[in-house]
């Protein structure tokens, strides 16, 4: 064990000094916003003004309302899916594993769309509605409208982690406490549950982190939380460092929230067995209708919800002329800008991957760590790093396709660094070293040995990063080119200005994309 | 005796405050094939990977053919050295097939596709040259790789425990094919083995390494018979160790008084090998059986003498023994003597 400790440590000693050297800049590159940020915020002559307005204040106890109760809404859900869907005699379960897991093709501004367009003023139940003399609903802006919605389209985080936790889990622990004397339900809350902790602490960090950075469907709805307050005051002041300030507070919950989970972890490490054998399944009995109308629920909101209001205004705006032409500029640039992200994130994070995969160490994890910070720092303020760093250092980049591609890689780098990391550790390193033995010198060995077995991760991770960025709001909307509509800015226009036929159409198309993208994902997790 | 092909001179290397090799030496002669043999972490994977040139010393050199390939100061990359390697894994390129990780290696200007037949042809799997790796047993795997390593025809083939991946009820049989074949090409190998049974019938000759260091080089035989220290002798097979009082060109120990060749007198360790000791009719010791293993073809008995040492004899498994029963044991061949070691702990 030590020698093969002292082993790993001379593989780093041995890295080579170039890949060291391009793992650096990738990082630097990646940590530069947020770092750019911090500094340009210190500049400001009133950083305490600012963040202690009263504005600022309350806008950052919405923010901390609403992460927790999504938080803490998610897991209520998220959980007891998982269990019925995972380990119980419920009828249907594989059905009910992809229509659960779908809610997460929901672009959270599309699931923000649905929600103004269906029970917003002028919305589709107001239409139905209006025929029997109603005229007012109870009004869906604000804190419920934004609870709602985020927490039925950030669940499946959660649930997609305790889901495969409990599909790898190793059935002789349960078999053990049982043997022990335990009932069943004594055996659920001693072991399963806290077998279910850490995979419930990742995807409550996914959760946190994503409510406190979300911009689309808080601004649709009204909640003013720090990002919506982060883009007005960037948009209506000429107070730049003011727009940086505000994003410190955003900056300090994402780091604060990684220390908590780190956190709740807990000590223990489990296991997987070594051949994994079916668990067993819990009969649910008389709870089995129960169960079942549950999950029902769940998926018609998170699925059928969004799919039937998307398909009514398409519907009756079939009639409206001109949406084809412009939708397919908009899928064109969307296409452009997401591939192009997607190339860049996987040349950037390949030094980093095989540095952390072939010369693991402290300086490797270092390197792999910090490019991970891109999904922890909300979007909002890589942008606006991005925006003002632009103006001030580069202007003939400001407003470029290059810049928005940067951002998108910053921001979506982790995605593409988590596939090509797994599949260059899946590769054996032994075929490098057998394909030089054999006389093949190192390029040679990385064409023909080493690029050919990775490129299906590799793949994948470009896949990744290709669909999610291409439903990316805040970064596109503040850096994209003059002009260069995409489905998200049009979506975001639309609904604004609620004009709901209009958004349908892209809407529709992004909802299709990343639904392909979370079946790619469950295929992988091989959960279907 | 011809030239030596493989001179390792003084091999030293450390991974962190972990010293691996500490001074190897070692020579292989031109057509040879040498077992490395030694417990786990003795630096016998370090060492071959030295020579692969996967590793750099720290000190010491490796020459090649008379090349220097390998120094602190100078190191002929690995696919520069004409030296390829078999894996325990066998690490077959997953993404290609057959035929073409058999070429892998082949210099351009070969006729490809003829010397891969050829090679496909010495292991017997013509038919197979199309498969993907995934698609072949273990000891097919293990031929490929073989048929891959020796395809450029290298100074040098190393293999790195290459049975040990393999089922145990064919690895005799995968074990004696290799052999034949690396004899038919007549190639110099090295294999290295945590295995005595597998090194003592494979090799030539075989290297006992322990703690870093070659303590001892020599045939089977000699290795087995003749080891240099009671560590050594320990390591390469069955051995019981009594105390005993070397005087003059006699040993006296619980088993009796016998003539032995030794370069010195005092305490001495004196040692028997389980096969060497045998349930005697006329005269011996008494002893009074503790264990049975029974294995089938053979069975060890374990005896406790009359001063409470244990020892171990290997019989035919002719006739039962119980435990409790009460035997007369005595040696069937002169023991090994070795200076008397404090045990360790």
């Amino acid at each position: 064990m030590a020698l093969a400790l002292a082993q790993a440590r001379d593989r780093l000693n041995r890295a080579p000094l170039i890949l060291l050297a391009l793992a650096a800049l990738v990082t630097a590159a990646v940590l530069m916003p947020p770092v750019y940020l911090v500094w340009r915020a210190t500049e400001s002559s009133a950083i305490w003004e600012h963040l202690s307005d009263e504005s600022t204040l309350r806008a950052l106890g919405r923010t901390l309302l609403l992460t927790a109760s999504v938080t803490a809404t998610c897991i209520a859900l998220a959980v007891p899916l998982a269990w019925l869907t995972g380990r119980t005699d419920l009828p249907l379960r594989r059905f009910w594993t992809v229509l659960l897991a779908l809610p997460l093709a929901v672009p959270s501004f599309v699931g923000g769309f649905v929600m103004v367009s269906a029970l917003g003023p002028g919305g589709l139940v107001q239409d139905l509605l209006a025929p029997l003399g109603v005229d007012r609903l109870p009004s869906i802006f604000g804190f419920w409208g934004a609870w709602i919605t985020l927490s039925v389209v950030s669940y499946p985080y959660i649930f997609l982690q305790v889901r495969a936790s409990l599909s790898r889990s190793d059935p002789s622990l349960e078999e053990a406490a049982r043997g022990l004397g335990n009932g069943s339900w004594r055996t659920f809350w001693r072991v399963n549950l806290p077998q279910m902790r850490p995979p419930i602490a990742a995807g409550a960090l996914l959760v946190a982190l994503y409510s406190i950075s979300e911009f689309g469907a808080v601004s649709m709805l009204r909640y003013d939380t720090l990002t919506p307050l982060v883009y007005l005051q960037y948009t209506t002041s000429f107070d730049r460092a003011a727009a940086a300030v505000l994003g410190l507070p955003l900056i300090a919950l994402a780091v604060l929230i990684l220390g908590l989970e780190g956190m709740t972890r807990g000590r223990a490490h489990y296991y997987g067995g070594a051949q994994p054998r079916p668990a067993r399944t819990m009969e649910l009995g008389s709870w089995r209708w129960p169960g079942f109308a549950f999950c029902a629920l769940v998926a018609l909101l998170g699925v059928g919800l969004p799919v039937a209001v998307i398909l009514y205004w398409l519907v009756s705006g079939l009639s409206a002329e001109g949406t084809t032409s412009f939708l397919a500029a908009a899928a064109v640039n969307s296409t452009l800008a997401a591939a192009l992200a997607a190339l860049a994130a996987a040349i950037a994070c390949l030094p980093v991957a095989y540095l952390s995969a072939r010369h693991a160490g402290r300086l490797a994890s270092f390197f792999e760590k910090a490019s991970y910070a891109g999904q922890s720092i909300p979007a909002i303020t890589i942008a606006l790093a991005l925006v003002f760093f632009a103006a001030t250092y580069a202007t003939p980049l400001q407003r470029t396709l290059g810049l928005l591609v940067f951002a998108y890689t910053v921001r979506f780098l982790p995605e593409a660094l988590g596939a090509i990391r797994g599949a260059l550790l899946q590769l054996n390193p032994n075929t490098e070293e057998a394909a030089r033995s054999l006389g093949a010198g190192p390029l040679k060995t990385f064409a023909r040995i080493t690029a050919p077995q990775a490129l299906p991760g590799v793949f994948a991770g470009m896949l990744l990063v290709f669909l999610t960025a291409i439903k990316e709001l805040p970064i596109t909307i503040l850096l994209s080119p003059i002009g260069f509509d995409t489905l998200a800015t049009e979506i975001w226009s639309a609904t604004s200005e609620a004009f709901f036929t209009r958004a349908a159409l892209p809407s529709l198309t992004l909802l299709l994309i990343s639904a392909f993208a979370v079946l790619i994902m469950l295929r992988r997790e091989r959960l279907t | 005796m011809t030239q030596p092909i493989l001179v390792c001179r003084d091999l030293s290397k450390r991974f962190g405050h972990t010293a691996a090799l500490w001074g190897a030496n070692l020579e292989l002669r031109e057509g040879g094939l040498l077992a490395l043999l030694g417990p786990s972490g003795c630096g016998k994977t370090t060492l071959l990977r030295l020579i692969a040139g996967f590793e750099m010393p720290d000190a010491g050199e490796i020459e090649l053919r008379g090349r220097l390939i390998s120094s602190p100061s100078h190191t002929v990359p690995p696919e520069k050295r004409g030296v390829s390697m078999v894996f325990q894994d066998f690490a077959l390129f997953p993404h290609l097939s057959v035929g073409a990780n058999v070429a892998f290696g082949l210099p351009r200007g070969v006729n490809k596709q003829a010397r891969v037949a050829e090679l496909l042809a010495l292991i017997r799997l013509e038919s197979l040259a199309a498969r993907m790796p995934h698609e072949l047993s273990g000891g097919q795997q293990q031929r490929v790789a073989l048929a891959r390593a020796l395809a450029s025809e290298p100074a040098l083939v190393l293999l790195d425990e290459p049975f040990s991946n393999l089922d145990p009820s064919i690895r005799a049989d995968v074990r004696d094919e290799v052999r034949h074949l690396l004899e038919t090409v007549g190639i110099t190998a090295m294999i290295v083995t945590h295995d005595q049974e597998e090194a003592l019938s494979l090799a030539g000759e075989v290297a006992v390494m322990m703690d870093g260091e070659v303590l001892q080089v020599g045939t089977p035989g000699e290795v087995y018979a003749r080891p240099v220290s009671r560590r050594v002798g320990e390591f390469v097979g069955a051995a019981n160790i009594l105390p005993g009082k070397l005087e003059g060109r006699q040993v006296e120990c619980e088993l009796g008084r016998f003539a032995v060749d030794a370069g010195f007198s005092g305490l001495a360790d004196v040692m028997f090998r389980a096969e060497t000791l045998a349930i005697s009719a006329e005269g011996g010791v008494a002893a009074e059986v503790t264990d049975v293993d029974y294995y089938g073809h053979d069975q060890m008995v374990t005896a406790r003498l009359r001063s409470g040492a244990e020892v171990r004899l290997r019989l035919l498994a002719l006739q039962p023994y119980a435990i409790g029963q009460q035997l007369t044991i005595a040696a069937t061949a002169e023991p090994l003597v070795f200076p008397r070691q404090t045990p360790p702990g």
